[in-house]
């Protein structure tokens, strides 16, 4: 399709924008382990929240500098503390209160965030949003965190985050209780609203063109709109065991809140994981040993490694199945099985995940219909099972460690009982942008195509919308161009 | 040493004795449904299990005819007992059943008698 005049004039608009933040003077604030270490984001990111290798491997040891001939995380404090008892107290223990200590300056930092999109001509997110192109959503939220240690095995980290409605979620909220006992990082207990099940050896948003490296599909929702859970997407409240063995091997145990539709009960805590994942080359994962160092210290996000990681979820959510008057519960127990293989040469990154997913309930029944007398007749459930798979790929290249080109893929397949299945493909392609070390800019696109549409209705679910209309017969479709901007201080 | 035997030992030993205690109850009841027809007010096992129930009911019409095949609907299991709705009525002023998950199991079994089904006489 020809893009027309003002599609042009708004592209343009665009790309001023980016130029925009080039041209801003230095914004001269840093978050808070910036502030802890008096060191800049890059020591720990290349475009953030992207992770360096250095950067996973403090997020791995707890949000703790990697140890270095025998030195402690406390070693490379620079930040002011407050002693909370004195040295002694752990001789006198248990007599007395184990001490400890926290920052003299309250460790905050924010970080504000948002996007616009030109909502390509004739695409469905034109129709859905009614516009091509809006103001609305350069900020969508601001988020608040806290974090930082409290001894050299104790650590902390918090997120609160406010959006444009009003509001308010407290998104993360865990304490890291590292090296239990043992060598070095092999037992760790995080315990609190996690900031994300350890599904892969990787940071959640260690992605510089998805919000999210594990992609950021609910495969309940593609038959339920009630469903909400999407598999590794953290912010659980749970337990989760992890640790480090060898610097090459990692594995993580955890048993987090199950999930429920609003207007329903939260069910008993069923949901428990198992991953483990080791890597060959480039930095260790505790960034201790041998692969301690960078082999270019002017490019640390520089390696040549693989990394190979394998989990299974099991989990229960309560869904509300829509046959009532109110919201009617049925519980949907589900496993998935996945894996993720993460590649690098260099300044070259590749991804390849798959996830499957099987669910034991996860439709919405038939609606409820009225009874003459007086109230309703509840629907029928509709107790079928459902498999989605779901693959995803992501290849950049760190051209410089503040532009960052590259494309992401992500496949999504939903099985239908009694009926063609569904599928959808998104490519998206991009530029990470860092014009400043604490700004952020990624332009990106997303186009699409999907066949059939899952019964859910829509490709909400998996963040799709394009929505084929003839039953068999592929739809490709270009929805958008986004800008998404973020500023941390 | 001391500092292993008094804090972290116990402490782990509670997180794997709630660890096994709480998978042990964690599990939620979730059901199966049965594969006969259902008869309301029958046992059941499942947390607020919904089955596929289809009730036999005058028409709402009260023509004296049965809806033909029935009307599709659906029974929850609660406190173990299935809850289905009731037959609508075609006694004048009273109502059938109107069975939403939320029900607590209470409802009428039918007809409770209420009503007159003749004209009233009146006495001039």
């Amino acid at each position: 399709m020809r893009p027309n005049r003002g599609f042009q004039l708004l592209f343009a608009a665009l790309v001023g924008v980016a130029t925009y933040f080039l041209l801003l003077p230095e914004a001269g604030a840093v978050p808070s382990f910036s502030r802890k270490y008096q060191t800049s984001c890059q020591t720990c990111h290349t475009v953030y929240p992207a992770l360096n290798p250095f950067g996973e491997a403090f997020r791995r040891d707890g949000y703790r500098f990697p140890s270095k001939d025998g030195s402690l995380d406390s070693d490379y404090e620079k930040a002011a503390a407050v002693e909370l008892g004195q040295e002694q107290y752990k001789k006198l223990f248990p007599a007395a209160v184990w001490p400890d200590k926290i920052l003299q300056a309250m460790p905050l930092s924010m970080w504000l965030n948002g996007s616009v999109a030109v909502n390509i001509p004739g695409s469905e997110a034109q129709a859905a949003a009614g516009n091509t192109f809006t103001w609305g959503g350069i900020e969508g939220e601001m988020h608040f965190f806290g974090a930082g240690a409290f001894n050299d095995n104790l650590t902390y980290m918090s997120q609160l985050t406010i959006d444009t409605e009003g509001g308010v979620d407290i998104e993360t909220a865990y304490l890291l209780w590292n090296d239990i006992v043992g060598p070095a990082h092999l037992f760790n207990l995080w315990v609190g609203r996690l900031f994300a099940p350890q599904l892969t050896s990787y940071g959640l948003h260690s992605s510089y063109l998805g919000d999210t490296l594990m992609p950021g599909v609910s495969a309940g929702a593609l038959y339920n709109p009630a469903a909400t859970f999407v598999l590794g997407q953290g912010h659980n409240d749970g337990i989760e065991l992890n640790g480090i063995a060898g610097h090459r091997f990692n594995y993580s145990l955890g048993w987090l809140a199950s999930s429920n539709s609003s207007g329903l009960s939260m069910p008993n805590a069923e949901d428990v994981y198992a991953h483990v994942g080791f890597k060959i080359g480039g930095m260790s994962l505790d960034g201790e040993g041998a692969g301690a160092s960078p082999k270019n210290a002017e490019k640390p996000w520089e390696e040549t490694s693989i990394g190979l990681d394998v989990f299974g979820y099991h989990g229960i959510t309560r869904l509300d199945n829509g046959t009532g008057a109110t919201p009617t519960q049925q519980d949907d127990r589900f496993d998935a099985l996945g894996g993720m293989i993460h590649a690098q040469v260099a300044g070259l990154v590749a991804v390849a995940g798959l996830q499957v997913e099987h669910h034991n309930r996860p439709y919405a029944g038939s609606p409820a219909t009225p009874n003459p007398t007086g109230g309703v007749f509840n629907g029928v459930p509709n107790l079928a099972s459902a498999t989605a798979i779901v693959q995803y790929d992501e290849l950049e290249y760190i051209i410089w460690p503040w532009f960052v080109p590259g494309v992401r893929a992500e496949y999504t397949h939903a099985d239908v009982d009694g009926g063609p299945s569904a599928q959808l493909f998104r490519i998206i392609p991009g530029i990470a942008l860092l014009p400043r070390p604490n700004i952020r800019v990624i332009l990106s696109g997303d186009i699409e195509w999907a066949r059939n549409l899952p019964p859910a209705g829509g490709w909400d679910g998996a963040g799709g919308m394009v929505a084929p209309t003839t039953a068999g017969q592929g739809l490709l479709q270009a929805e958008q161009i986004t800008a998404t901007v973020g500023v941390g201080f | 040493m001391k500092r292993v035997l008094t804090y972290v030992v116990p402490a782990a030993a509670a997180v794997i004795v709630v660890t096994i205690a709480a998978l042990e109850g964690a599990c939620n009841n979730v059901g199966t449904c049965p594969t006969t027809d259902i008869t309301a007010g029958d046992k059941c096992s499942g947390d607020n299990l919904q089955c596929p129930y289809t009730l036999q009911t005058p028409s709402p019409a009260c023509d004296g005819t049965m809806v033909e095949g029935g009307i599709a609907t659906s029974c929850i299991c609660t406190d173990e007992t299935w809850v289905c709705p009731d037959p609508i009525s075609c006694d004048t002023g009273d109502g059938g059943g109107d069975e939403t998950a939320t029900d607590d199991g209470a409802a009428d079994a039918g007809d409770d008698g209420a009503g007159d089904t003749g004209a009233d006489a009146t006495i001039d």
